[in-house]
């Protein structure tokens, strides 16, 4: 599903280099749900938004489903995105304007489908958002606005879910079935790469790993 | 959920971005069309302008050639009781004959040729008709035991001028052995038509009694010229050539005068001037005065509308020079102010387009959302702009109605042509929002 080989990243700031990533090499196989945990500013989400094909790397090469991701044109990185990749993140990114369910469609922009009407609506079902679909982002709970953020990530039916400290602004009740989501996902052969700080949040992980200063270099469970 | 939907829901969204940036779209749509259409109210009006004084002059024209017209008649009719009143009004004489004798009406003494007459009758003039060849003297007509001194004509009639139709004469030719006499010789004689009276040594038969004309003739008695001339001893010869010409005055007559003794030398024109010519004269002045006033009448028309015509094309040419900066300014103005408020709504939604990157939009399509809300605004903005200014421009003109300046062309312009333009001025805002990284924006958050 995902693998990253070699990567390093580097970023020019006014008081000089600072290498976001170095040499990180990883793997997250069809079912496996991987947490790769750091301290803030250790590179986890440069990792994370490499891994989704919006970041380039300076050096090494991203695969999602065996395609090199950044060897393809812009354009079609952004198909690949729309087809098999879903992010989560930790401010939820939730389009204001729009309601839930327009919420939950908006990947349906870059990649119509017939079904995702009824998709959306399996959805909302399924995060227990079926009375809050007309209702816009400042009208739900943090809880809800993440839930749906979860479905949004999972309506073109991604085979890679990437969710970026997706628990870090909820309560516990909440964080817990954010987690389960994403293992179900993993259960139901999908690729999931947490990135968090909180330990806690790794627990569900099927593998965990630490990044420090840009490189990863602990892990639990056995690394591709 | 569709791209429309996602503009259409923003654009709700954002009402105030979205509503001052119509604004700004409908001011500038809204001044041109304002001044186009203040433009085309100057010409609707200067054009009703222009057709009243038209008609107020042609009104005044054709009121005074009525009056003209009328005075023209009315010296028609003159003319023609003048020409029954007055008869011969020239007299062509020997060069050597005196004035004095024949104005009083005295009896010339002198004489010419009788081919004269038929020399000026051949000779092609225009000025003169009615040519009577006389030969005058004085006589005493005797009936019964009454005489009387009276003025004796002898005349063969009057000769036809050849180039001209033949007019009835003014006097008519006398019969050889007769005698036309005047209204007061037959009254002092107490003669009447076929009564007869002896003159010299002949007897004559009273063919005509004329009607009382106030002149001369009432005491004269006309003979045959071929019988006077005999009477007389003055055989081929006569005094005078009667004419009538034209009732001119002044030049003319020193022209007909000019005429006639180049044809026939040795002789002179007497002109009779009398009351009728003076009050004739007083007519055709007073005709002539009425056809200057309708020539004057339609120069001052036109020269009123020549200085209306002026004046509101320099009116319109101010309101032109004025917009010839104002539209530029206010278009430049309307560009910038939508295009800074285009650059707020990108920057407003710049972790929006970053999330839409990420969920896999491509950069065409996050341009084809701003550029779309752009022509929307310029739609809306024609639109409300050429309603404005179509209203702004019939209220201000007033008179003609707004309605008048509607033009389906200007319509469709506006129309074309603002949407252009604010999708032009929104152009680098979408460009930038295209082109924004995702990456760097989902990382700052």
């Amino acid at each position: 599903m995902l693998e990253i080989h070699n990567v390093g990243k580097t970023y020019q700031r006014s008081d000089g280099k600072v290498a976001a990533l170095r040499e990180v090499t990883l793997s997250v196989g069809a079912g496996e749900f991987l947490a790769v945990r750091g301290p803030s500013g250790s590179g986890k989400s440069t990792l994370l938004l490499t891994a989704g094909a919006l970041l380039a790397p300076d050096t090494g090469s991203v695969l999602v489903d065996g395609a090199d991701a950044y060897a393809l044109s812009l354009d079609r990185r952004a198909e690949m995105r729309a087809g098999k990749i879903g992010f989560v993140f930790q401010q939820f990114h939730l389009v204001a304007y729009l309601n839930v369910r327009e919420n939950i469609l908006a990947p349906s922009l870059a990649a119509p489908s017939e079904g995702a009407g009824a998709r959306a609506a399996e959805l909302m079902e399924r995060f227990g958002l079926g009375g809050r679909a007309d209702h816009t982002p400042g009208e739900l709970s943090v809880g809800e606005r993440q839930r749906v953020a979860l479905a949004r990530a999972m309506l073109n039916r991604p085979t890679l879910l990437l969710a970026d400290e997706p628990t870090g602004n909820l309560d516990e009740v909440n964080g817990r079935l954010v987690l389960d989501a994403l293992a179900e996902f993993a259960d139901a052969g999908g690729a999931v790469l947490l990135v968090t700080h909180d330990p806690g949040a790794a627990e569900k992980a099927h593998r965990t790993a630490e990044l420090i200063d840009g490189r990863l270099v602990e892990e639990a469970g056995a690394l591709a | 959920m569709t791209l429309w939907r996602l503009i259409g829901k923003e654009i709700l969204h954002r009402k105030g971005n979205f509503a001052l940036s119509v604004v700004g779209v409908t001011v500038a749509v809204g001044s041109l069309v304002a001044t186009v259409a203040v433009l085309k109210l100057h010409d609707l009006r200067t054009g009703q302008i222009i057709a009243r004084k038209t008609a107020e002059t042609e009104a005044v024209v054709r009121q005074r050639k009525n009056d003209a017209d009328r005075r023209a008649a009315e010296l028609k009719e003159a003319y023609r009781k003048i020409m029954l009143q007055f008869g011969y009004n020239l007299a062509i004489l020997p060069a050597d004959e005196p004035v004095v004798p024949y104005g009083v009406q005295g009896v010339p003494t002198k004489t010419m040729d009788e081919s004269a007459v038929k020399t000026l009758s051949g000779s092609g003039i225009m000025t003169v008709q009615h040519l009577l060849p006389i030969l005058r003297s004085r006589q005493v007509v005797i009936h019964d035991d009454q005489r009387l001194e009276v003025f004796l004509v002898g005349t063969r009639g009057e000769i036809p001028i050849a180039h001209r139709d033949v007019k009835k004469p003014l006097l008519a030719s006398v019969g050889t052995g007769e005698i036309i006499l005047g209204a007061d010789v037959a009254a002092e004689l107490g003669v009447d038509r076929g009564e007869t009276v002896r003159l010299i040594d002949r007897q004559f038969k009273v063919a005509k009694v004329y009607d009382r004309r106030g002149s001369g003739d009432d005491v004269t008695a006309w003979i045959d010229l071929a019988t006077a001339q005999a009477m007389l001893g003055r055989k081929g010869r006569i005094n005078a050539i009667l004419a009538l010409s034209c009732l001119c005055t002044g030049a003319q007559l020193d022209n007909i005068t000019k005429d006639i003794v180049r044809i026939l030398p040795g002789t002179r024109v007497h002109v009779e001037t009398t009351n009728a010519i003076i009050r004739y004269e007083a007519r055709v002045r007073a005709a002539e005065e009425a056809r200057s006033q309708v020539l004057q009448a339609a120069r001052d028309g036109r020269e009123d509308i020549e200085r209306a015509k002026a004046a509101r094309a320099e009116l319109k040419g101010q309101i032109e020079a004025v917009t010839a900066w104002l539209a530029p300014l206010v278009l430049v103005v309307a560009a910038i102010w939508t295009g800074l408020l285009a650059l707020g709504n990108v920057r407003d939604r710049r972790v929006e387009i970053g999330v839409l990157r990420a969920l896999g939009l491509r950069s065409g399509q996050v341009l084809v959302v701003f550029l779309a809300r752009a022509a929307g605004v310029g739609v809306i903005g024609a639109l409300l702009g050429y309603l404005a200014g179509s209203l702004a421009a019939g209220a201000w003109r007033g008179d003609p109605p707004a309605g008048e300046t509607f033009s389906p062309l200007m319509l469709a312009v506006v129309v074309v042509a603002a949407p252009l333009l604010s999708v032009l001025a929104g152009w680098a805002p979408a460009t930038l929002a295209s082109r924004q990284d995702p990456a760097e924006v989902l990382r700052e958050e």
